[in-house]
């Protein structure tokens, strides 16, 4: 049997599901931008009051039909997609935060173009994070040019699919030129994604201008849309876990509409990043065991409404790479891997998901590749079984460890961590230093670093990624970008 | 304040006793007692909600209901203190609002009821203002401190507008600028020309104390 983790029952997830149809219907969404509400409210099913849009259920069922069902992403370096459906799980570096852990800096510092680079290579060695992601917001390079420059710099550095988002409309051209440029063209793009973008509707039921013109401008071209609404239980959202979920549903099926206006059968990702407001500090718990909770939740929605699932789940609140961050990060991207999320998204970070710890990173991938592992079926065929192999051995003095049938099989049956996780005798613990997990990550990175070879990228269409990114940076008074080398 | 009826008002508020707050205050009313007083004891159960917030033992929610329960009692007492001429002691007036395109409002609602606790008088604009209403109601209000909220990555740069709004109304140097939200901080607020940055609701208040001048 798959391993598999479920919070609801059928009948629930319905009550879940026809609730979101009833918000939909009695009090809808505001949409910002006058054109995409125009386009929607061209739709059977739509009233309009002011720039509130209520939609009742047969256009939200209908909306839902024509979305299909898997998203494939590609990296740059190989063939075989990376499937967005079903039972799949992959995991994606976490992302868009403004600050890096950094030890030597009192633990806190404001990230730069090459703290991305950094850890955009060592996201390159992570080998059970399927995405990578425009993990920092740097500091050196002027507001309205980050997430474009972030996309550039890391599709750049890394072959694997990038995923982050647009934070205007201007930039959203922008980065749809580079990984054009990146991709040999607009149509080798839409064939194969090497990105993913996401939009945020605001919780409760809003589409800002931005959220509406970013999900329309992704569906006109065809491209997948990763939907991300963010309530808050207790603050943007209903106290209770049941409630935030209509709520989080209603917001990802509006936002759904929107897409399916503009192009009917346009790919959407049913993803959410619902979390608990902490009623004494008021701060957005991303870890809170009730956040774990809704994720799950989310996954099983999804799959009801037959659409790939995401979640922003695996992000610590803990300051520093301490026993609570692997307490918060371990239990979540676990958990989210049992609820056979499709994309798990939330590697590396710490403090509400305001910090990236690169070092953390690489701890994160040995919990990825525990969590892969965890949700395997338990191989119970005849040769696993090892009757044969019982019989043989199990009375003899000789045991299993030079049995063919453990050469054969061990290396699929176990999964084997790096260095960073201590199985070792202590004697090699004190040699090495005694160091703990992230004194022995933070190591790792440095090693990374100092190992890094430039990858291959055609310079042809460097070029035209270079001359994108930098004719967009001078538009807004920057004439000479931090990185734009792969070195 | 028990007032000889055995009614503890500053109980009563901490205990969000809504009906029996608001019937104590027309009671008040009625019976003559001067409406600063009346006020002055409503001030008096704020602030103890606020010290209790402070050490642990209310909550959030409690704490804004505390927020909202006062401003009603306020909104009976209004016309008494206005007919007697009379004002509230206020530590300063405080103009709220998130910058356009962010509909969050969650922080400047818990900046707005600390305010609100601590004695400054807070008028909140809401969330998705633009700048010109920023200018507008600053004009309107002459407000000793504007404070902008803004959450995400992608609206920060409206605060910069705001203050840049301020400053071509010729409005800038009457107004001090505080913003705060997830994503701000000090650098920020020096690169926009902020005069503070509040990092949470209680930094908020103390930057903003510091800012009318007001020394803990």
């Amino acid at each position: 049997m798959q391993p598999r983790l479920s919070f609801l029952s059928e009948p629930e997830i319905d009550r879940i599901v026809d609730g979101a149809f009833h918000v939909l219907a009695e009090i809808g969404v505001h949409i910002g931008s006058p054109r995409v509400l125009d386009i929607v409210a061209s739709q059977d099913g739509v009233h309009l009051d002011g720039d509130r849009v209520t939609m009742n259920r047969d256009l939200v069922e209908r909306s839902l039909k024509s979305c299909p069902a898997e998203v494939r992403l590609y990296r740059q370096d190989r063939e075989e997609a990376i499937v967005l459906a079903g039972d799949r799980v992959n995991f994606v570096a976490g992302s868009t935060v403004p600050y890096v852990h950094d030890p030597a800096a009192d633990g806190l510092r404001e990230a730069t173009a090459r703290d991305l680079v950094n850890h955009t290579k060592v996201i390159n060695r992570c080998d059970h994070i399927d995405l990578q992601s425009g993990s920092f917001v740097p500091s050196d390079v002027p507001k309205p040019i980050v997430s474009a420059y972030r996309y550039y710099l890391a599709m750049l550095y890394s072959p694997k699919p990038m995923f982050s988002g647009a934070f205007g409309t201007d930039d959203m051209e922008v980065i749809w030129g580079v990984m054009s440029a990146l991709a040999g063209g607009e149509k080798e793009l839409v064939a194969r994604p090497l990105a993913l973008l996401c939009v945020n509707p605001s919780s409760p039921l809003g589409l800002t201008e931005v959220v509406a013109e970013n999900t329309a401008f992704l569906a006109d071209k065809g491209f997948p849309t990763l939907m991300i609404p963010i309530p808050l239980a207790g603050g943007s959202s209903p106290v209770t876990l049941a409630g935030t979920l209509v709520q989080h549903t209603a917001e990802n099926l509006a936002t759904l509409v929107v897409s399916q206006s503009v192009r009917a059968g346009s790919p959407v990702i049913f993803g959410g990043g619902p979390s608990i407001m902490d009623m004494r500090k008021g701060t957005a718990c991303q870890a809170a065991t009730e956040a774990v909770i809704m994720g799950a939740g989310i996954g099983q929605i999804a799959k009801r409404l037959n659409l790939p699932s995401s979640t922003n789940t695996g992000r610590a609140d803990s300051k520093c790479v301490d026993y609570q961050a692997g307490e918060e990060s371990g239990a979540a991207l676990t958990t989210m891997a049992l609820a056979r999320i499709n994309l798990i998204r939330g590697s590396g970070t710490l403090e509400y998901a305001n910090v990236i710890s690169t070092a953390k990173m690489l701890i994160d991938n040995e919990i990825c590749g525990m969590a892969k592992r965890l949700i395997e079926p338990i191989d119970t065929g005849d040769e696993a079984l090892a009757l044969d192999v019982i019989v043989e051995r199990g009375a003899s003095t000789a045991g299993y460890l030079s049995s063919p049938h453990t050469l054969k099989r061990f290396r699929d049956e176990f999964f084997v961590p790096s260095d960073l996780i201590d199985r070792g005798p202590r004697r090699e613990f004190e040699e090495a230093g005694s160091k703990d997990a992230f004194a022995r990550a933070q190591d790792r990175v440095g090693e990374i670093l100092a190992d890094y070879t430039p990858r291959e990228i055609d310079a042809d269409r460097k070029a035209e990624a270079d001359r994108i990114i930098a004719a967009y940076a001078a538009k807004h008074g920057m004439d000479r970008l931090p990185i734009t080398e792969i070195q | 304040m028990t007032n000889g009826s055995g009614f503890d008002v500053v109980e009563a508020v901490c205990e969000l006793r809504e009906d029996e707050v608001l019937d104590w205050v027309e009671g008040q009313l009625a019976a003559d007692v001067p409406p600063l007083e009346i006020a002055e004891a409503l001030s008096g159960g704020l602030e103890v909600l606020g010290q209790r917030f402070a050490e642990g033992i209310v909550f959030i929610p409690e704490l804004v209901l505390g927020g909202e329960l006062f401003g009603r009692a306020m909104e009976l007492l209004g016309p008494a203190i206005e007919a007697s001429g009379g004002e509230m002691k206020r530590l300063g007036t405080v103009l709220m609002g998130t910058v356009k395109g962010d509909l969050h409002d969650l922080g400047q609602n818990l900046v707005s009821v600390t305010l609100t606790a601590a004695g400054f008088k807070v008028v909140s604009l809401g969330c998705d203002v633009p700048p010109e209403r920023f200018v507008e109601e600053t004009a309107r209000l002459k407000p000793d401190v504007l404070g902008l909220s803004a959450l995400l990555t992608t609206t920060m740069q409206a605060q910069g507008d705001v203050i840049e709004a301020l400053q071509a109304a010729g409005l800038r140097n009457g107004t001090r600028v505080i913003v705060g939200g997830a994503v701000a901080n000090q650098r920020w607020a020096d690169e926009i020309g902020a005069d503070a940055y509040g990092a949470d609701a209680i930094d908020g208040l103390n930057k903003i104390k510091a800012l009318v001048g007001i020394n803990d």
